[in-house]
């Protein structure tokens, strides 16, 4: 530290108001540390102060040392009270006992906020000081309302990690212990002490020498072990409530027994412990073997952001395979911090969701968009409950597959199957997810198989295929089938251009009509039309004499368009999807290559008119249409008229969605009975049309209108037939009745019958 | 929530011919969450000055607003009619029916105003009324008025109380709005508030003996309050004396009156009347006597029943040590000396320019610390502050 920066600290910290004497700056010769006793008024009840001092002995002026290292301002000084002040008042940082202790006075790391507040960041530091030791003056740094505030353990530098939910839920009235498997990694380095970590396993271990006998230590390099060890849980009887508050300064083994005696955790730990000592001399190992210990200690109420009043207190032990723990209670114990293993919960919270009900839902596709948006869910602790895709990993995948190859496990780059990849890395994420290596497509009309893949209660499937084939498939399967909605997300045009389609409920309106919806949204649009009907897919070469159908884009603006439709996801499976209508979203990349813009559109149900000469095929008529034909009727209600259907059709899905409906040509003849559609202009009209749609929307049909509620007529049939016999697609003859709609199909078979 | 004590830094020092003033404005928070204001003083400089403390905003940052959008005090006493502690008033508060609130300009709203009696005085020429206190004396009519036409069917905003019974018998028919002296009550705004009693200790009635008026008539209208605030299930967690501008005489009166049951006068924190003025502790003059002054024994009696660690807080300009008066740097002495007998302190509440804050804990008043601010580190301090001469 610089003589100006101490200068400056000092200066700083005499302007502060509570701050009544700043002493001498001390610095031993040869030494990096400057140390600076400061003099605090705590504010407290007056009478208190007039008495000097508070009930639990803080007092009215409390001397605090500030200790700078030489690299103040990088780091925060270190602060300590007198060495009397009463420990057991709640935030102490963990140290011996015969250290000054130290106040944690910042929920975070006070060297961030020095570099946060710039040259306010020592001021605040004081701030924090004064107002704990004010909080510590009125016995408050615990709030019952709040919770117990658990031992403070932010500098310990060994961790335990463990599922404390799940420890917790062995804890029973009667006191209690649990020695379970464990492993453990030992960090060296020269001319430091060891760092441990332990992480506790959720297997018990017998209390026998076969336990002891599955201890493991392996060095992986030169500074690192890794292995199999013990850990040890226990926990108090009920009646043992640890209600006072003990900072950690835990040492040695006869220090931990006074400590887990006051937890009322002792008898159990120590029993264990003896057994272990007693058991692995015996054992004929060598080496040492770091043991993770927890005592669940009984709070008075719950925990600070817990529904648990079991507070862990975490230590490690290592213990010589050939001496055991000795008899004079001086083997080292060192206290540690605990971390949260991987779970679903840890991530919801990390991820700022809250709880909400988690209904299964299901990925298809685990290409490198489906692969990112499973694991961006599954990294928000909502992994799908499965993912199938029957493809499998190529090299050329690691481009932009969301699951890294490890060179360790070349499946994961060559071979594996990708579902069986991404359920993989989801597990690492501590969740369970199916993976099949089924086509879709290959099930969709076996309801048995449907049922063995998709849960039956599943919120929704999301398709990332990017297979128009799934898509159809998926669009075939039977309403009666209580199929989940399914939300289609999609890439086009070299990553310039993002879809997301969201069925309606009850699958109204379906995937094929938000598409067609979709298109006709580009189609009116200059600039998207441009970007989506032109054919950017290549064949870039994976090999000698191989190449992929696929999109040459980077990982990154896969990356974009994913952490979108995640959010969306999500969003969605916090709020619930629409119980009123459907959703297409389109998402553009804006010239500069890096800004996202998505647009939202609602889209009414269809109206489903089964076609009467047809087994299979349904008309599904868009709001749109429908509005288009009502103004029509309005026009003409005298009369019966009419016009052209124009959308697209799905083979598979045995469905023709009308999107637009466009009036009659000029030379159309309309009367009471019947209505001539004519011809001026409407080849024109539907080519450009089509052209308009990249041909992806066009003619599917028409409509007329019959004045009294009446089946298609003679004449109707009869035209079908003429439609079928001029067109190659199948079409639609939709009469509008005052009762509504009637369909028929015009296409070959239908009208043989 | 957390009762609190909040003294306003009205007062500023002397400078460019500007002599300084002195001012009282004092907030309490009730446990209950109402809010009574005890006098006003927002000078212009405030309004104007970016230099002195906003204590208009500061005020304001501290009500809350109602179902309307109004922010409101439910109680706004005036300790006496002089300028120091009414100064603003009609500027930042609604004065008028509540009906003729305007969102424009977004002034404070009195639900309940408690007056002294001296709104049924006549003009005096003796005592001539600043546009503030003529504000006040004519909403205080208004609502006594509304009173009267409508029983006491009155809702916030028309609500008044007077304190004190008027000497020439105008009080008389108000008994449901009239607290007398010695009394205690616990209404605020219409309601009973559990949170906070309020013991009526002046202004005295008028004095049989002729000479005894006299010394009283003089500043005799200060109403003289002692607050109890309840914190937490403690009833008396916080004693508050105040005492407007009344001086020697009606301490020494009132330590006659109350002397045993000198609990009626006792405080954890009292705001020195006068603004730490001599006149308040003794019937010399300090500018003519000096060291010779001689305290009232009995006056220092009445302002000296402190409960431990006590605190005495002068509402003034900063003291001089002069013959200047009020403040007084003599009384300061003698204020010193009861915080010191009391383990407490003496403060002046413009020696920093945000307001002196004390919560009210079970455990009893504790003053609220002031943190540093990045203002005051990374400020211009010099650079702004002060012209700077560049060659």
């Amino acid at each position: 530290m610089s003589p100006d920066s101490i200068r400056r600290a000092i200066r700083l910290i005499r302007t502060h108001l509570s701050v009544v004497g700043v002493g001498e700056p001390c610095q031993r010769p040869g030494s990096p540390i400057t140390d600076v006793e400061i003099e605090i008024q705590v504010e407290m009840p007056l009478a208190w102060k007039a008495r000097g001092t508070s009930p639990n002995g803080v007092k009215a002026k409390e001397s605090a040392l500030l200790r700078f290292s030489d690299d103040y301002p990088l780091y925060a000084p270190l602060i300590f009270l007198r060495p009397d002040f009463d420990r057991s008042l709640a935030h102490f940082l963990p140290g011996p006992p015969d250290a000054r202790p130290q106040p944690c006075i910042y929920d975070g790391d006070p060297s961030e906020l020095i570099q946060q507040l710039g040259q306010h960041g020592l001021t605040e530091l004081i701030n924090h000081l004064v107002a704990w030791l004010e909080k510590a003056a009125l016995d408050r740094l615990i709030d019952p309302d709040q919770g117990w505030e658990p031992v403070r353990r932010d500098r310990l530098t060994d961790v335990v990690i463990a599922d404390l939910d799940h420890l917790r839920s062995w804890v029973k009235k009667q006191q209690g212990c649990r020695l379970l498997f464990s492993g453990f990694l030992r960090l060296r380095e020269p001319g430091r002490e060891n760092v441990y970590g332990c992480l506790f396993g959720k297997k018990f271990a017998p209390r026998n020498p076969s336990a002891i006998s599955a201890l493991r230590d392996q060095t992986i390099d030169d500074a690192l072990d890794q292995g199999t060890s013990l850990a040890i849980v226990v926990w108090p009887d009920e009646k043992r409530i640890a209600g006072s508050y003990m900072p950690e300064t835990v040492t040695n083994l006869g220090e931990l027994k006074v400590r887990a005696d006051s937890y009322g955790c002792s008898r159990g730990l120590f029993k264990v412990l003896d057994w272990l000592s007693t058991t692995i001399v015996r054992s004929g190992l060598y080496g040492a073997f770091p043991i993770g210990i927890i005592l669940l200690v009984r709070r008075p109420y719950k925990l600070i952001g817990s529904e648990s009043s079991l507070e862990a207190c975490p230590y490690i032990i290592e213990i010589d395979a050939r001496k055991g723990l000795g008899q004079d209670d001086q083997a080292s114990v060192r206290p540690a911090g605990h971390r949260h293993s991987i779970s679903r919960q840890l991530l919801q919270r990390m991820s700022g969701f809250g709880d909400y009900t988690r209904t299964p839902w299901v990925q298809v596709g685990a290409g490198s968009l489906g692969s990112k948006i499973a694991l961006h869910l599954a990294r928000a602790g909502d992994a799908p409950s499965s993912v199938i895709d029957d493809d499998t990993l190529s090299p050329h995948n690691a481009a932009r597959h969301a699951v890294l190859p490890l060179p360790e496990d070349p499946y994961l780059s060559w071979g594996g199957p990708k579902a069986f990849a991404v359920a993989k890395g989801i597990a690492g994420l501590g969740q369970a997810t199916e993976h099949y290596t089924r086509s879709i497509t290959s099930v969709t009309r076996d309801a048995g198989q449907i049922r063995d893949l998709i849960p039956e209660n599943s919120w929704a499937l999301v398709n990332s295929t990017a297979s128009l084939a799934v898509r159809e498939a998926l669009s075939s399967i039977s309403v009666e089938w209580r199929f989940p909605r399914v939300i289609e997300t999609s890439l086009l045009s070299d990553g310039m251009l993002g879809i997301v389609t969201i069925e309606g409920p009850g699958r109204r309106p379906d995937t094929g009509g938000l598409i067609s919806y979709a298109y006709d949204l580009m189609r009116r649009d200059h600039e998207l039309s441009l970007l989506m009907f032109r054919d950017t897919t290549r064949r870039p070469n994976i090999g000698e004499g191989c190449s992929s159908h696929t999109m040459i884009m980077s990982d990154a603006r896969i990356s974009l368009f994913a952490a979108s439709v995640s959010e969306l996801i999500h969003s969605l499976r916090r709020r619930g999807l629409s119980e009123n209508y459907g959703q297409v979203f389109l998402g553009q990349l804006h010239r500069d290559g890096i800004s996202l813009q998505w647009r939202s559109h609602n889209v009414d149900p269809f109206i489903i008119v089964a076609a009467e000469n047809s087994t299979s095929w349904k008309v599904h008529v868009s709001r749109r249409a429908d509005d288009e034909i009502n103004a029509e009727l309005e026009r003409w209600q005298n009369v019966e008229t009419g016009g052209i259907l124009l959308g697209r059709l799905s083979e598979s899905a045995r469905a023709i969605y009308v999107i637009d409906a466009l009036g009659a040509p000029s030379d159309s003849t309309r009367s009471a009975s019947h209505f001539l559609l004519g011809v001026l202009g409407v080849r024109a009209a539907l080519e450009e049309y089509a052209r308009s749609a990249n041909h992806s929307l066009y003619c599917v049909g028409t409509w007329h209108s019959h004045l009294a509620p009446s089946a298609p007529s003679g004449t109707d049939h009869a035209t079908g037939k003429t439609i079928a016999v001029a067109r190659l697609l199948p079409s639609t003859l939709l009469v509008v009745t005052p009762q509504g709609y009637r369909a028929l199909l015009a296409e070959g078979a239908a009208c043989e019958d | 929530m957390t009762p609190q004590l909040m003294f306003f830094p009205v007062h500023h020092p002397a400078r460019d011919g500007d002599p300084g003033h002195n001012g009282d404005m004092t907030l309490l928070e009730l446990e209950s969450g109402r809010r009574v204001l005890i006098d006003v003083h927002i000078d212009t400089a405030a309004d104007d000055d970016s230099d002195a403390p906003n204590v208009a905003q500061m005020l304001r940052d501290r009500l809350k607003r109602d179902s309307q959008g109004r922010k409101y005090v439910d109680a706004f006493l005036l300790s006496h009619p002089d300028e120091d502690h009414c100064k603003g008033l009609d500027n930042h508060f609604h004065l008028g029916p509540p009906d003729t609130w305007s969102k424009e300009a977004d002034k404070i709203l009195i639900r309940e105003i408690w007056s002294s009696p001296m709104v049924f005085r006549r003009a005096s020429t003796k005592h001539v009324l600043c546009p503030d206190a003529k504000a006040f004396k004519r909403e205080a009519k208004r609502r006594v008025k509304r009173f009267r036409e409508s029983g006491n069917l009155v809702s916030g905003g028309d609500r008044i109380q007077i304190l004190g019974e008027d000497e020439s018998g105008k009080t008389d028919d108000l008994t449901a709005i009239l607290v007398k002296v010695d009394e205690e009550f616990s209404q605020v705004d219409g309601s009973l508030d559990p949170s906070l009693k309020t013991r009526l200790l002046g202004p005295l009635p008028k004095a049989s003996d002729e000479s005894e008026e006299e010394a009283l008539a003089k500043n005799r209208s200060s109403t003289i309050l002692r607050f109890t605030l309840t914190s937490t299930g403690r009833e008396d967690a916080c004693l508050f004396l105040t005492g407007g501008d009344a001086e020697v005489a009606v301490w020494e009166r009132l330590w006659q009156r109350h002397y045993w049951r000198a609990g009626w006068l006792r405080y954890d924190i009292i705001l020195t009347p006068h603004h730490c003025s001599w006149r308040s502790l003794s019937y010399d003059s300090w500018s003519e006597k000096g060291e010779d002054a001689e305290v009232c024994s009995d006056a220092r009696s009445a302002l000296s029943q402190t409960r431990s660690g006590a605190e005495v807080l002068a509402s003034s300009k900063p003291i001089t040590d002069d013959d200047s008066d009020p403040p007084c740097v003599r009384a300061q002495r003698e204020y010193e000396a009861i915080a010191t007998e009391a383990g407490g302190l003496f403060r002046r509440i413009g020696d920093s320019k945000k307001p002196l804050r004390y919560e009210i804990l079970w455990e009893g008043p504790r003053r609220v610390s002031e943190r540093a601010t990045a203002a005051g580190v990374t400020g211009g301090g010099a650079i702004g502050g002060q012209p700077l001469i560049h060659g």
